[in-house]
């Protein structure tokens, strides 16, 4: 079974797309899931809409790897649970925003590169 | 047989902890994202309602795998996985104990249909494992 944050592994593994959109929009305060949802719709340029299942399977996960909280929120909307990023969580995000700006480096090296290379040709 | 009614059942399909603590959530949040696709075209919204049934089986199933291959225990398995019998401090195996003792009486009110009763364990549950987070931040063992 694939664990969100396996304790071995935690910090090395890519974050799936799902988990880190949702750890992205906690980022900058609690959601709930409605709000979650609307909110990975807009981070991803409508490209990525989670369904009801694949977003409190994931959130699941996350509570049991205390990645996020769980806390009930006194307002006026009809969801009284809301979702925060623990201090682990954020941690973790940090690690793959580290992870992603070393992937984009390297992409953005070879290109240039591979360009490099084909004036040359020319 | 309404689209509603429809999810409902497929909601049975979790296993019943995960139930108790997400079910009406979930609820609130599929009839909300279904009202805001309604007011779409005919097309998006047939694809929102397979997207999220097919989401919803794919759900029960990864969340019966979780609880079925996890040997820690059910919900509580991160924490349960981090507690070691070995060198830890007693209160923070008395909070884990108390956690444990919580998810269990909530099992055993589910399939006791006592399902107030499973709510206010699901609450004191919460409020434990805040508690146990709290305890093991300040041992230094992290979340």
């Amino acid at each position: 079974m694939r664990h969100v944050a396996d304790q071995s592994d935690a910090g090395n593994k890519p974050l799936s797309e799902a988990v880190s959109f949702i750890l992205s929009s906690l980022a900058d305060r609690p959601r709930h899931g409605y709000a979650l949802m609307q909110d990975i719709e807009t981070l991803s340029g409508g490209r990525v809409r989670l369904s009801t299942g694949t977003l409190y399977g994931a959130l699941r996960r996350l509570l049991e790897d205390a990645w996020i909280e769980r806390f009930e929120q006194d307002d006026t909307s009809r969801e009284k649970q809301a979702y925060r990023l623990a201090p682990a969580g954020r941690a973790q995000l940090r690690r793959e925003l580290a992870r992603v700006e070393q992937l984009t480096r390297a992409i953005h090296t070879r290109l240039k590169v591979h360009e490099r290379l084909k004036i040359r040709e020319v | 047989m309404t689209i509603n009614q429809i999810f409902r059942i497929l909601l049975g399909l979790y296993p019943a902890q995960h139930q108790v603590l997400f079910n009406a959530e979930m609820t609130t949040v599929f009839e909300a994202a279904l009202a805001e696709r309604r007011r779409q075209s005919g097309a998006a919204w047939v694809r929102f309602v397979i997207s999220e049934f097919a989401g919803l089986i794919a759900g029960a199933i990864s969340a019966w795998t979780a609880r079925l291959f996890r040997t820690a225990g059910p919900v509580v398995a991160t924490a349960g996985a981090s507690v070691s019998p070995i060198g830890l401090p007693n209160d923070v195996v008395e909070a884990q104990q108390r956690v444990d003792a919580l998810v269990s009486g909530m099992v055993d009110a589910i399939a006791h249909h006592q399902f107030e009763k499973a709510r206010l364990y699901s609450g004191q549950e919460r409020d434990a494992r805040k508690q146990l987070r709290e305890i093991r931040r300040r041992r230094g063992l992290g979340e």
